[in-house]
């Protein structure tokens, strides 16, 4: 290791004996070599360091959002008052196929049960197992797949101008939203002239209706390190750390025990290699603010340029990559560019309103319509493409748009990480844009002045509306505002959902 | 080093090849509104005034380099629209009464802050907090312009007594572990207040002479 020992690590040590004490984390400052003040600063931000005591949690996202969300919050409230306990909401534990969820809180200990109902709630109450745990996504929620099986043995690294050049062939690009040509990324790190570079893992995935990655790393996480493995090979970097989304246990569990495993076979030697419990925040996953983390301070998303790249983690070139992006490479390794070219793989997260939830491979390229048939999509009005930071698309006038790279993009929409949250015509539009302006209001990191303060107008304007008081000048000025002039993807996406429900929705809008 | 050629507002300018777009468009005399930005602090990138068109994207003026060929416009109505919005937000959350410069601006681009109803940011509830004997923290004026904070840590002094804390609208400047200043290492250098462009930090000599009382 070339680098001091991680902040977030030693807090978490330091938490597990009690709240943290100013002495713990002063202790935790000096081993890293960062500031008293730099530490204070993480404490303050990440919100495992400040839980303290029971809380109940009802996890926020769109899919309940559309549904019974705001009875569910009524009861729970109502259990949890009477009870004498805390209770809240939580932003989106990649639990959308299962249904509602609940999170018991124990000081920084979680326990999660999807799913749940005004029932499971009187059972808590009463001191009893609300519904079932959750701590797993069930295997089952995957069909079949090069992705969902289990994987090939690990190949033999090519050499590092072969795995490029077979990334470039086959035409692999980043899964963790922005789609940017992988081969690129590896080329850059590649050409810097450093000593020490290294390659990070980016499992944060903490945007609502997104899964897939959850599941890679509870159900096929020697995948993703096989890919990570290559790709430090191919730059030259000599550590790997993989970055999990804090709140996914059984992820680090797993992800973990999958870095033992490979180790002990031989196949990380010469690789320095972590697991690394991340922030617990949604702007954790942007590739700087994640790099930032894991140097122990604030999540906030450095100014580019420079990139990653040239200058990440410790100032040291590095390649961050998404889990699912790092699998597919480790299939493209082993299966060669061609065939892989022949299927197209693609992870996409369905949920809301069809017969089977899931994680599903799909070739890019298949139509919204044949991607509904195939989770059983019945009467489906409206699909949030992407994430919440995605775009609604109406039907049946998209049921013909290709889920690949282009196509959305062509009219203004991503298929992001792949999600598909789907609502048929019962279901109201507003509460769940309602719901996404409010998780972006609530995970602004606050470094930047249009994102910080404007979030909560958008979450205000639309709550305003749904409920008849309409500001259209207003929304519009601000969502300009927001996409043009936020410092990152958070901001700049926060209006996308609602501005695409005004324009593609005229007539829930009256 | 070879001038980088860039146009600004429709004028050609030689700028050093280091330069950032503000510098450039300051030695051409063109003028851009800027909170954060700070050359002694290192502060920027921030509030996100100082935007400018380039290639029909913005980008903020004090933290983007110059390029070769770069076309810049500092105004036009997608700019002037989101200055406004900006100031209008941080005039509704924030309270602005010190801060001359940016009643001015708020003037010129006809921002008027109680389109936006009720402020939800909290920021004006907050109490002073008046715990040494040289300078009164007045956070309900405060920006986050994190100036102070660069002044303190990385920027100029190297002490580190000054935090930041929260997120989102809710988040703040604090001292370490949330302590009085003198406990958590200020050695009073005065450089925060130097360069707080608010008034946040108001020096207790002024604030004693604005009151008439003895200095
Ligand atoms: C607010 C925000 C959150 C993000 N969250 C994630 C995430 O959880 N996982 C991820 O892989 N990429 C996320 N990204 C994208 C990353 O910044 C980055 O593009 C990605 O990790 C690069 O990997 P890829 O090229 O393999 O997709 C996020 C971006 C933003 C702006
Ligand atoms: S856009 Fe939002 S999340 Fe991104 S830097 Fe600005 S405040 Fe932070
Ligand atoms: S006066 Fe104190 S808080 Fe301000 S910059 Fe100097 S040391 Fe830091
Ligand atoms: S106190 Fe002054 S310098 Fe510090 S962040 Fe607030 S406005 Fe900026
Ligand atoms: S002055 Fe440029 S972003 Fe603040």
């Amino acid at each position: 290791m070339n680098h001091k020992p991680l902040l977030l690590p030693l807090l978490d040590e330091a938490l597990k004996r009690g709240p943290l004490e100013p002495a713990d984390v002063a202790a935790a400052a000096r081993a890293t070599g960062l500031p008293a003040a730099a530490a204070w600063e993480a404490v303050r931000f990440y919100p495992r360091y400040a839980a303290t005591g029971e809380r109940w949690l009802l996890v926020d996202e769109p899919v309940v959002r559309s549904r019974n969300f705001d009875s569910l919050l009524n009861a729970l409230e109502r259990v949890a008052l009477a009870a004498g306990v805390e209770s809240g909401t939580v932003y989106s534990y990649g639990l959308e196929a299962l249904g509602p969820a609940l999170v018991v809180e124990q000081g920084a200990e979680r326990r999660v049960y999807a799913p749940v109902d005004e029932a499971s709630l009187e059972r808590l109450a009463a001191g009893a197992e609300p519904g079932p745990a959750a701590g797993l996504l069930p295997r089952e929620l995957a069909g079949g797949g090069w992705l969902l099986e289990d994987p090939p043995p690990p190949p033999q690294f090519p050499g590092a101008g072969e795995l490029i050049a077979s990334a470039r062939a086959a035409g692999l690009r980043g899964l963790g939203g922005a789609h940017f040509p992988v081969w690129r990324k590896l080329e850059a790190v590649r050409a810097q002239d450093a000593a020490e570079k290294y390659v990070v893992v980016n499992g944060d995935e903490s945007e609502p209706g997104n899964f897939k990655d959850r599941w890679l790393m509870e159900h096929n996480p020697r995948l993703v390190w096989t890919g990570a493995a290559l790709a430090a090979r191919a730059v030259g970097a000599s550590e790997i750390v993989f970055y999990v989304r804090g709140e996914y246990e059984g992820a680090l569990e797993r992800v973990e025990a999958a870095r033992r495993e490979l180790a002990a076979s031989g196949y990380l030697d010469g690789l320095e290699t972590s697991t690394f419990r991340g922030g617990g925040l949604y702007i954790c996953g942007e590739e700087s603010a994640l790099l930032e983390s894991i140097e122990g301070k604030r999540a906030e998303p450095r100014l580019k340029p420079p990139y990653p790249a040239e200058a990440g983690l410790f100032g040291k070139p590095t390649l961050v990559n998404n889990v699912e992006t790092l699998a597919h490479l480790a299939l493209v390794a082993s299966h060669g560019a061609d065939a892989y070219r022949e299927r197209r793989p693609k992870l996409f997260s369905i949920s809301g309103d069809v017969a089977k939830p899931g994680v599903y491979e799909l070739a890019l390229g298949t139509t919204l319509e044949e991607a509904l048939a195939a989770a059983g999509a019945g009467r489906a009005r409206a699909v949030l493409l992407g994430g919440a930071a995605g775009t609604f698309l109406k039907l049946p006038d998209a049921a013909g748009l290709p889920l690949d790279f282009e196509a959305p993009r062509a009219q203004g929409d991503s298929i992001g990480p792949g999600a598909l949250m789907v609502f048929d015509e019962t279901r109201d539009l507003w509460a769940v844009a309602e719901g996404v302006s409010a998780f972006f209001a609530h995970e602004s990191c606050g470094k930047c002045f249009p994102c910080s303060l404007g979030t909560p107008h958008l979450h205000r304007l639309v709550w305003n509306w749904r409920r008849g008081q309409r500001r259209p000048e207003l929304l519009h000025e601000l969502a300009q505002a927001l996409e043009q002039g936020s410092l990152c993807g958070l901001g700049q996406a926060a209006p996308w959902a609602v501005r695409s429900l005004l324009e593609r929705f005229v007539e829930v809008n009256r | 080093m070879s001038r980088v050629a860039v146009v600004i507002d429709g004028l050609l300018v030689q700028a050093e090849p280091d330069w950032t777009v503000l510098e450039a468009a300051r030695s051409a005399g063109v003028e851009i509104p800027t909170l954060c930005h700070h050359e002694r602090t290192g502060t920027e990138g921030i509030c996100r005034l100082c935007m400018v068109e380039v290639a029909g994207r913005m980008e903020p003026a004090c933290a983007t380099r110059v390029r070769p060929g770069m076309v810049v416009n500092t105004r036009g109505a997608a700019v002037e629209q989101l200055r406004r919005t900006v100031l209008e937000l941080v005039a509704l959350e924030t309270n602005v009464e010190y801060d001359d410069e940016l009643s001015g601006w708020m003037e010129e681009y006809g921002a008027d802050p109680t389109r936006w109803g009720e402020p939800l940011a909290g920021r004006r509830q907050r109490k002073p907090l008046a715990d040494n004997p040289f300078f009164v923290r007045e956070y309900d004026k405060c920006y986050n312009c994190r100036r102070c904070l660069d002044a303190c840590g990385e920027g100029i002094q190297g002490v580190w007594a000054l935090a930041f804390t929260g997120r989102g609208a809710e988040a703040g400047v604090t001292t370490t572990f949330d302590l009085e200043l003198a406990e958590a290492g200020c050695i009073f250098c005065g450089n925060c207040v130097e360069v707080c462009p608010t008034g946040a930090l108001v020096p207790l000599e002024e604030l004693r002479a604005a009151k008439g009382g003895p200095s």
